[in-house]
């Protein structure tokens, strides 16, 4: 038997970064319970794949290719989602991406050297993991705002709390990510707009990929393979879109601000 | 009798922001410890009220302007730094600001201190946006990788960082501020991961009320009036102890993170709030 | 230079656990600042060390023979204080000991600062043994606190500083009761600095990580001398400052606590941990 309340029947979901990975498992989960989805990303291809999936679950999918990076972009994304469906329920900031560098090369002291982070790669990331998230927050915001009622998540990472060596502009980025979900969800509380963070612990998907680091698959395999978590094991990414599903339901409306982690971080 | 590991004689300061308020504060409070100190801010001529002030201690100021969200300038204080002093010892990331903003403004919004009045907000801009989050956290971030080359060659180096009780405590209308202030925590805590190798310590103080210019000009939407309302209801309000700190004791803690006696602390954000984020 | 804010001239600082390792070491440092000192522990001969110590350096020292569980020892420590001295302008709760023990025994574990190493532990966490190091611990410091705040509050004015251990912020498997009374001592510390803020009363603690003291040996009876050695030599590695502290690093920090120059800090727990807990 399964609890009403869990059900996302009638929903309108925007999820950024959806073509795959965590992104693609959340707009398919939601779907699953019910949602009809808006997919974005860069790639229009890419996005069609899911839109496919979403569709033969039977729900809606509209495809909106979005440089998240780009307000103008954003704000027509969330145009194009109103005049599809009329309302939009929930929105999903999953688009992110990392580059693992530290902040001083480890080859000598010159800062120019490329195993050292750039300006242009901080400013790329920190755009992604949290401009990004602004620009949707505030395009979707003043809909949900309006209407008194939504349901905003965003990813966070535990680098966003814990370690982040050789990650920093990443792990800064989440860390900033995180606030700015708390500081929101405390804005929007009057107007009964949740908006919390999840995050997904350890979980096979190209982020991991850092083709900065210079690795061979091989190598990269076994770099990833001595990772653990206090489970001892990594994620499922189902398991991360159950949670989205149930973040984004009437189950959670008593929740915002928060932040909710798999995989045992923090412990 | 006071020991010896507070001392910094011999030590050399970058200070960024060093033209008032707290900057300029934790500036002199490290010359009279005993460090020559390089003043770093936008303008020359307020910097050069702290350079006499650090002078009158008998220590010497070198004064650079650089605006710290442009790399190049940083670039060049550093450069000034290493040629006029040779090393850098201790740099405090002081630059910051602030102007609030909703993300959406609804017309409904109170101040809850002055809850009779109606705040003229106006919705966050990606300027608003990107100001903030560059000034605050881009320029820490900035000056601690054009810093940090030459503390890793050093084997040595203490980098203080300037946060905010806003990094734990929601303020209204200030997700960007917020969210640039925990940042800066976190990038605290990865350079103190990164560099623990190299002897180089870097820790944050996390100011609570203080009254500095910062506290009007982040109030756009507020009479000069009105924040001095809001000023006087805080200490009853928010702060355990009941007062707005003097900028000398955040000079004391910046000179306590400078000098050897916390040379075994690393990755700490302290909170110098007069009890705010106990609560 | 020293500032003079650091100066601890005139004061009188009741340290518990003063009888060595970190107690004796912020008792040691605190006298050297200028303070006068009551030690307390229950070991007299170990307490009379320190007391010669203490007045080795040109300080007086009254000796208190006291064991914190027993509040009508804490508070004739603290009748003896007022009868010698007149007043306490800071206590520091120290005491404390700890006894590694699972709650169940699964024969499974293995040491948190050297993974491959299998603990064989005697057997579960006995109800006696949770009372006992929640008791010297948590209770302890809130017998201290409760014979000791009375005075402050009076005076209005004060500097409680209790020492917690990276364990009450993180990890602790294998050392739940430890772990648990250390977190509690966290927040005990942020409540009370909440409700003595009006009465100037500050409370602060110091999270110590890695020191070489006796309680890194007497906390592990499963294991020999030479097996803790090589346990602390190879958890460096773990440590970001790869190197455990040294005890007079914490007695400075204690100083800057009990001083006036951290006047405005309350409610704050500060690591001391060579960036262990920023991991």
């Amino acid at each position: 038997m399964v609890l009403k309340e869990f059900s996302l029947d009638g929903k309108v979901a925007i999820v950024t970064g959806a073509s795959r990975g965590i992104g693609k498992a959340i707009a398919l989960t939601m779907a699953e319970a019910g949602a009809d989805i808006v997919v974005a990303a860069r790639t229009a291809s890419d996005l069609e794949k899911t839109a496919k999936e979403v569709r033969q679950l039977g729900r809606k999918c509209l495809v909106v290719p979005t440089d998240v990076t780009k307000k103008e972009q954003v704000e027509k994304m969330a145009e194009k989602a109103l005049a599809e469906f009329g309302k939009i329920d929930i929105l999903v900031n999953n688009a992110g991406i990392d580059i693992r560098k530290p902040m001083v090369s480890t080859k000598g002291t010159s800062a120019s050297d490329d195993s050292a982070l750039s300006m242009e790669e901080w400013c790329k990331v920190l755009d992604t993991n949290l401009t990004a998230a602004y620009f949707c927050c505030q395009a979707v915001g003043r809909h949900m705002v309006k209407r008194r009622s939504g349901k905003v998540i965003t990813i966070g990472a535990d680098e966003g709390e814990h370690d982040g060596v050789n990650d920093v502009a990443y792990a800064v980025s989440k860390a900033a990510l995180l606030r700015f979900t708390k500081g929101l969800g405390e804005e929007w509380a009057p107007y009964n707009v949740n908006v919390n963070m999840l995050s997904p612990g350890l979980q096979h998907t190209d982020i991991w990929k850092n083709p900065e680091l210079k690795l061979t698959p091989k190598e990269n395999e076994s770099r990833l393979q001595k990772m653990s978590t206090v489970l001892g094991r990594w994620g499922e990414l189902r398991e991360v879109g159950v949670l989205a599903v149930f973040l984004a339901s009437d189950a959670a409306n008593y929740m915002t601000g928060e932040v909710i982690r798999l995989g045992g971080s923090g412990v | 009798m006071v020991l010896k590991e507070f001392s910094l004689d011999g030590k050399v300061a970058i200070v960024t922001g060093a033209s008032r308020g707290i900057g300029k504060a934790i500036a002199t409070t490290m010359a009279e410890a005993g460090a020559d100190i390089v003043a770093a801010a936008r303008t020359a001529s307020a910097l050069e009220q702290t350079a006499k002030e650090v002078r009158k201690f008998g220590r010497k100021c070198l004064v650079v302007t650089a605006d710290m969200t442009k790399m190049e300038q940083v670039e060049n204080m550093v450069n000034k730094t290493i040629a006029e002093f040779g090393k850098i010892d201790v740099l405090v990331n002081n630059v910051g600001y602030d102007s609030e903003a909703p993300l959406v403004v609804t017309g409904e919004e109170r101040s809850g201190l002055l809850p009779g009045i109606k705040l003229n907000y106006k919705d966050m801009t990606e300027e608003t946006w990107r100001t903030v989050i560059e000034a605050n956290l881009g320029a820490t971030f900035r000056c601690c990788k054009a810093v940090g080359p030459h503390m890793v060659k050093q084997k040595s180096g203490k980098i203080i960082n300037i946060g905010s009780f806003c990094a734990l405590l929601y303020g209204p209308a200030d997700t960007h501020y917020g969210a640039a202030k925990y940042a800066i925590n976190r990038l605290t805590k990865v350079l103190a991961l990164e560099w623990a190798p190299y002897k180089i310590n870097v820790n944050c103080i996390g100011p609570g009320s203080y009254v500095t210019q910062i506290r009007y000009d982040s109030r756009p939407h507020m009479t000069r009036e009105q924040v001095n309302q809001v000023l006087e209801k805080i200490p009853n309000a928010v702060i355990p102890l009941g007062y707005h700190g003097d900028t000398r004791v955040l000079g004391l803690l910046a000179v306590y993170l400078a000098s050897p006696a916390s040379d075994y602390m690393t990755g700490q954000v302290i909170y110098l709030d007069g009890g705010i984020t106990a609560q | 230079m020293i500032l003079k804010e650091f100066n601890l001239d005139g004061k009188v600082a009741i340290v518990t656990g003063s009888s060595r390792g970190i107690g004796k070491a912020i008792a040691l440092t605190l006298a050297e600042a200028g303070a006068n000192i009551v030690v307390a522990a229950r070991t007299m001969s170990d307490l009379q060390m320190t007391a010669r110590e203490v007045r080795y350096l040109g300080r007086r020292c009254l000796i208190a023979h006291t064991d914190v569980t027993k509040m009508e020892q804490v508070e004739n420590m603290v009748e003896k204080t007022i009868a010698e001295f007149g007043k306490i302008d800071i206590l520091v709760n120290n005491a404390g000991s700890d006894v590694e023990s699972p709650l169940v025994v699964t024969g499974l574990e293995r040491s948190g600062l050297v993974p491959e190493l299998r603990m064989k532990y005697a057997g579960d966490m006995t109800e006696k043994l949770w009372r006992n190091i929640v008791d010297t611990h948590l209770i302890g410091t809130f017998r201290c606190c409760k014979a000791v705040g009375p005075h402050m509050v009076k005076q209005k004015s004060g500097k409680i500083i209790n020492i917690s251990s990276i364990i009450g912020a993180f990890d602790g498997a294998n050392d739940l009761h430890y772990a648990v009374s250390k977190a509690g001592i966290n927040h005990l510390t942020k409540v009370l600095a909440l409700e003595w803020a009006p009465f100037k009363v500050n409370v602060n603690g110091i999270g110590p990580g890695s020191y070489i003291t006796a309680i890194r040996y007497d906390c592990r009876p499963h294991l020999t001398g030479e097996q803790v050695d090589e346990l602390l030599e190879k958890s460096l590695g773990l440590i970001p400052s790869g190197r455990h502290g040294e005890l007079r690093e914490l007695g400075l920090l204690a100083v800057y606590l009990a001083s006036p120059a951290s006047d405005y800090m309350t409610g704050q727990i500060i690591y001391l941990d060579g960036g262990w807990v920023a991991k």
